[in-house]
């Protein structure tokens, strides 16, 4: 890279590789297809069904072929390379909804505890800079989308709660909190919904395992 | 055929991307962007046993299912050994430092930029838009010139002589692919906002802002309100845009920067989404020259006149060839003259009203190029001085920011 006073010039793969980099961050980095247009990325789609639907004007036609795009080789470039990025925060519309989760921890001798899974809003302002991921992690981990993770965020909440061998976590059942806010003319209510939205029976020989014993 | 625009502008564009030019800026965009990388390191290492253990929320079969089928860029794939995971962890976070300071910096870049790109492949579903805007610039670290200026790299190849005289010239497409990455990201974002209907009629500021879970610092009431909701929307949008396409118009650029600082300078202060602001404002300083960086780091030095100082060497012994220029190039903002004294030891004093300093103090305070160096700077002043008699000839005066 380092020039010699003399400027070489920079060789012709190398502008190249550049140029299809910006392009390749440029494509996927674009927005998704709105959802009114995502029919025309369905294979084998029926003309009487294209003709029915809304048609794509100007730079729609522009988001379609580039997410036909991303569906050829080319997406390998940048999601096997780590180059793969999007900058839609806040958008196309921001989060509107507060949530937040918390256990309901079961111990063997019958007794329960409410275990916090660590929340933004309770945590001092230098703390809560650096359990933010906690936060991003659970906006992913509770979404029904996703409910896969749960056994494993339960189990970890299991781990966490565990404090006496004769006595261990038996159940987890995570609970939901969660609050609308509502458009800026009307009054959002402080409360917020409780949900138990996922109920595990803890894997004993897990817990004891990851616990050291 | 020359008169032809298009190709006038093809090479326009040409010479634009691929020209030569200082590498200062990329040199001060390696220290702001892999500082971050480090301090963002450094948070998550604390609930590393969470993130990135076996026993986590993420151990590596939950990362893998959540990453899909398709190869990656991984060196922790399969690995469930938490202990290798975290000595590799620690390896990166280190390459991050070295990277900042500009100490093997080649080698330090690839590993930061490997190591990123692992990380975040280990663990995905933590990652904010600030860790992908951080993978994105460790790349542009590894490929691009960044040891050859602001460096300790360059401070060692001055001293030893391997370099000499101001930094040289490197093709400027690296600093250009910073300046893309950057204009992408406003453009998509904004792009992509367009598509909502909060953005759209204006509301869009406001939910953010009632969200208990990224509160930060408290915000007066009256900015949650009409016609200040529909001001923040729509202003956040015309800056991000700015930010896009109008920061390239010379004349207007310092001003974009600045409401782009203003937007992210509020974001930091009101919304708890860490480092995201730093990360993103490191990118600003690719729109500057290193010229410009340069000339600025001289002015500023004039306006501090009133620091410079006159550190003068013991008597019969003068500053080596090569340790004069390192120092010199230490000394960005121009404030130390090296002098021979006539004195036993060391000596300095104050250029506007003669107060003596301690020599130490003077000389590492004012040289910013080494203030990472601090431990080292005294021994560095030592073992600096040649006799009198061996100085070869006068120490040239090196491009001085170019350290």
């Amino acid at each position: 890279m380092d020039g010699d006073g003399q400027h070489r010039g920079v060789k012709v793969w190398i502008k190249i590789l550049v140029l299809f980099h910006a392009f390749a961050i440029l494509s996927w980095s674009l927005p998704d297809v709105p959802r009114s247009f995502r029919i025309y990325l369905t294979p084998d789609v029926p003309q009487s069904l294209l003709d029915q639907a809304k048609r794509p004007i100007g730079t729609d036609w522009l988001l379609i072929w580039n997410a036909k795009l991303h569906r050829t080789p080319f997406q390998y470039y940048l999601m096997s390379t780590g180059f793969w990025q999007s900058w839609d925060m806040f958008a196309p519309n921001p989060a509107d909804t507060d949530v937040w989760v918390d256990a309901k921890v079961t111990y063997r001798d019958g007794t329960t505890r409410i275990h916090s899974y660590p929340r933004m809003k309770s945590l001092s302002i230098p703390v809560k800079y650096f359990k933010e991921r906690y936060r991003k992690f659970l906006e992913r981990a509770h979404v029904d989308d996703n409910a896969w993770l749960r056994p494993r965020f339960a189990q970890r909440i299991a781990l966490e709660a565990y404090d006496d061998p004769r006595n261990p976590p038996t159940r987890i059942i995570l609970r939901r909190h969660f609050r609308k806010i509502l458009a800026p003319d009307r009054v959002t209510p402080d409360d917020y919904t409780v949900v138990d939205y996922f109920d595990y029976t803890v894997d004993q020989a897990l817990l004891r395992k990851e616990a050291g014993e | 055929m020359k008169d032809n625009p298009v190709v006038r502008s093809l090479r326009a564009a040409n010479e634009w991307i691929f020209g030569y030019g200082s590498p200062v800026t990329f040199g001060v965009f390696r220290i702001l962007i892999a500082s971050v990388l480090f301090a963002n390191f450094c948070m998550i290492a604390i609930d590393f046993d969470a993130w990135f253990s076996e026993r986590g929320y993420v151990p590596w079969n939950i990362a893998s299912e959540w990453m899909g089928p398709a190869w990656r860029v991984n060196l922790l794939a399969g690995v469930t050994d938490t202990r290798i995971v975290a000595a590799f962890y620690a390896l990166v976070t280190v390459s991050a430092f070295l990277t900042a300071i500009g100490l093997w910096t080649r080698p330090a870049s690839i590993i930061l930029c490997i190591g990123t790109i692992t990380l975040h492949h280990r663990n995905p579903i933590i990652l904010h838009g600030g860790d992908t805007l951080m993978r994105a610039c460790a790349f542009y670290l590894a490929i691009g010139p960044a040891g050859a200026s602001c460096s300790v790299d360059r401070l060692i190849r001055l001293w030893k002589g391997k370099e000499s005289g101001p930094v040289k010239l490197v093709s400027l497409w690296p600093q250009r692919m910073v300046q893309f990455q950057m204009a992408v990201i406003y453009f998509t974002t904004v792009w992509a906002k367009w598509y909502g209907t909060a953005w759209r009629d204006g509301t869009a500021a406001w939910y953010p802002a009632n969200l208990r879970e990224f509160d930060r610092f408290p915000v007066p009431e009256f900015l949650h309100h009409q016609p200040f909701i529909a001001m923040e929307t729509y202003g956040t949008l015309l800056v991000e845009l700015s930010l896009a396409t109008l920061v390239f118009c010379k004349p207007l650029r310092k001003w974009v920067l600045l409401a782009g600082l203003a937007l992210h300078g509020y974001i930091e202060y009101a919304m708890n989404i860490p480092l995201f602001a730093f990360a993103m404002c490191s990118l600003y300083i690719s729109h500057y020259m290193g010229d410009e960086i340069s000339d600025w780091a001289k002015r500023l030095g004039q306006r501090l006149h009133r620091f410079a100082v006159r550190v003068a060497t013991p008597a019969g012994q003068v500053l080596a060839q090569g340790p004069g220029r390192a120092l010199a190039a230490a000394d960005a903002l121009e404030l130390v003259t090296y002098e021979q004294g006539d004195r036993l030891g060391w000596s300095a004093q104050r250029r506007a009203n003669g107060k003596p300093i301690d020599f130490c103090w003077a000389s590492w305070s004012r040289s910013i190029g080494g203030w990472i160096l601090a431990p080292l700077w005294r021994m560095m002043l030592g073992r600096a001085l040649v006799p009198t008699h061996a100085a070869a000839e006068p120490v040239e005066e090196p491009n001085r920011v170019g350290a």
